[in-house]
């Protein structure tokens, strides 16, 4: 109410300028005249009169001034001079200007430009309903691990993801994961693609929407791996088939093996990795089909998993570390590589699962390229400090 | 006069401006002869520091101003107390009493 009416007053004295200083004119006149008609009153000649208020009152344009002061919108029309000032002196020095536009728009462009990739890689989550609920199992300070490594996050081994589907009580739902690369060609040259392995629920909990067809369930990632399905991304459907109507039902040769096509992702959906877009997600049942003599589905020392999933309501990530924490030495007695020396084994066994934040996605390159980013956002804010400094003085 | 005229405290000024109002509505110069009258010449109130504070008070909808014709038919701005104003007024007086009422007992004390 009261801003209000200050808001009022203030936009009055804004743009009906000439008539508010009319008023204040006319009142401070007034006061000097009723001064004036006082002190004759009290004996003084006219002139001595006018003389002495005057001195009393200190310039009427001092007061208008200092009345002027009293609100906030003297504020906004000394901004306003000062501008118009600032682009009548400017003209007369273009080459200073020039430099002047140049070096702001250099340092607010770096400035923007490093943001950007810093919100995209670190700051936003991803697109999925309640993303930070999202949550990723992993060990915890692995510190060294032995056997085979084939992706870019070896986390875990499809035995241990076994344990933890199995164990786990502290997320509503879990999947497992994993980058690769597959050969789509039937024959001829290579034609890579981005492709993912994921468990059947991968798609259910982070509960996205097929735009096509169905996603892959549970039923399609079962050890005998009957009819493994692929699920394509909408821009590699796009891509690839031109966003043929009839993509469902039609096969994809992977690694010289026919998949059939049941789905295709809404194009807001690029994968859990940011940076690096899926184009085709196979089962994680269908890997020794894929990778034959290579396999690392089975094997206890095959590192290839990332796992993540939603927490249940009311379980926050401490909760949920000390639940995995606590159920670790049973899922790693279980998993323990027979193979493995003594050393090995007694390393192995001692992993603790760890609930870490997977709202913003997984991201190689932000492990590598965060620090540097904010330092290069740190820099450019300075560098442009100085600029406006420089311009400044 | 009984004294040499004396700064106000500070932030007394709209104090006193409101309480010169709560007869009756005025003009500026007729607050300001008022409050020294009043104050038999103690305080002597300024142009200077009188109209910024009339602004301050009208924006903060504890004042409103009129034209109205003087008694020798010349016309002067007059400002009326609000029930804002009234309201302030109150909470002020029976903060400045309370305030006053304090320094005294702590000179008393150090006396």
């Amino acid at each position: 109410m009261s801003l209000l009416r200050n808001l009022a007053g203030g936009l009055r004295g804004l743009f009906r300028k000439q008539q508010v200083e009319r008023e204040m004119d006319e009142e401070l006149r007034g006061y000097l005249d009723a001064a004036v008609n006082e002190k004759m009153r009290r004996g003084l000649n006219r002139e001595q009169a006018v003389r002495a208020a005057r001195i009393e009152m200190g310039g009427a344009e001092s007061v208008k001034q200092r009345v002027r002061a009293a609100s906030w919108e003297s504020l906004v029309e000394t901004l306003w001079q000062d501008l118009k000032f600032g682009l009548r002196l400017l003209r007369f020095s273009p080459a200073f200007e020039a430099a002047a536009i140049l070096s702001l728009a250099l340092g607010i462009g770096a400035n923007t430009a490093i943001f950007q990739l810093l919100d995209a890689i670190r700051l936003r989550a991803l697109p999925v309903k309640n993303a930070q609920e999202l949550t990723e199992v992993r060990i915890a300070e692995r510190n060294g691990a032995t056997g085979a490594f084939v992706s870019r996050y070896p986390n875990l081994t499809n035995p241990m993801w076994s344990q933890i589907r199995a164990q786990q009580q502290a997320l509503s739902g879990v999947f497992a994961w994993g980058p690769t690369s597959f050969n789509i060609s039937p024959g001829g040259p290579v034609h890579p693609v981005q492709g993912l392995w994921v468990s059947g629920e991968f798609f259910g909990v982070l509960g996205i929407v097929p735009e096509r067809g169905r996603f892959l369930l549970p039923e399609d990632d079962r050890a005998e791996c009957a009819s493994p399905g692929v699920v394509v991304s909408h821009a590699f459907w796009q891509r690839e088939y031109g966003g043929d109507e009839f993509i469902v039902g039609r096969k994809i040769t992977i690694e010289k093996h026919p998949f059939e096509v049941t789905g295709v992702a809404p194009a807001s959906f690029y994968g859990v990795e940011v940076g690096r877009n899926f184009d085709v997600a196979v089962p994680l049942c269908a890997e020794p089909t894929i990778r034959s003599e290579f396999s690392v589905l089975n094997r206890r020392d095959g590192w290839w998993l990332t796992v993540m999933g939603r927490r249940k309501p009311g379980w926050t990530m401490e909760k949920a570390s000390a639940h995995l924490r606590a159920i670790s030495p049973a899922i790693f007695e279980a998993t323990l590589p027979s193979e493995f020396d003594p050393g090995d084994a007694k390393h192995f066994l001692g992993y603790k699962l760890g609930a870490f934040p997977a709202g913003t996605g997984i991201s190689g390159l932000r492990e590598t390229y965060e620090d540097p980013l904010w330092l290069m956002l740190g820099l450019g804010a300075l560098i442009l400090l100085i600029a406006s400094a420089n311009l400044a003085t | 006069m009984a004294d040499k005229p004396s700064g106000l405290v500070q932030g007394t000024l709209d104090m006193l401006i409101l309480k010169t109002l709560e007869l009756e509505p005025m003009h500026g110069y007729g607050i300001a002869m008022r409050i020294e009258q009043i104050s038999k010449g103690v305080f002597q109130v300024n142009p200077g520091s009188l109209f910024p504070a009339f602004r301050r008070l009208e924006r903060a909808g504890w004042l409103k101003s009129e034209w109205r014709d003087t008694a020798n038919n010349r016309r002067a701005k007059y400002y009326v107390l609000q029930a804002l104003g009234r309201k302030q007024l109150k909470g002020e007086t029976r903060e400045w009493a309370r305030q006053a009422a304090a320094i005294a007992r702590i000179l008393e004390a150090e006396s």
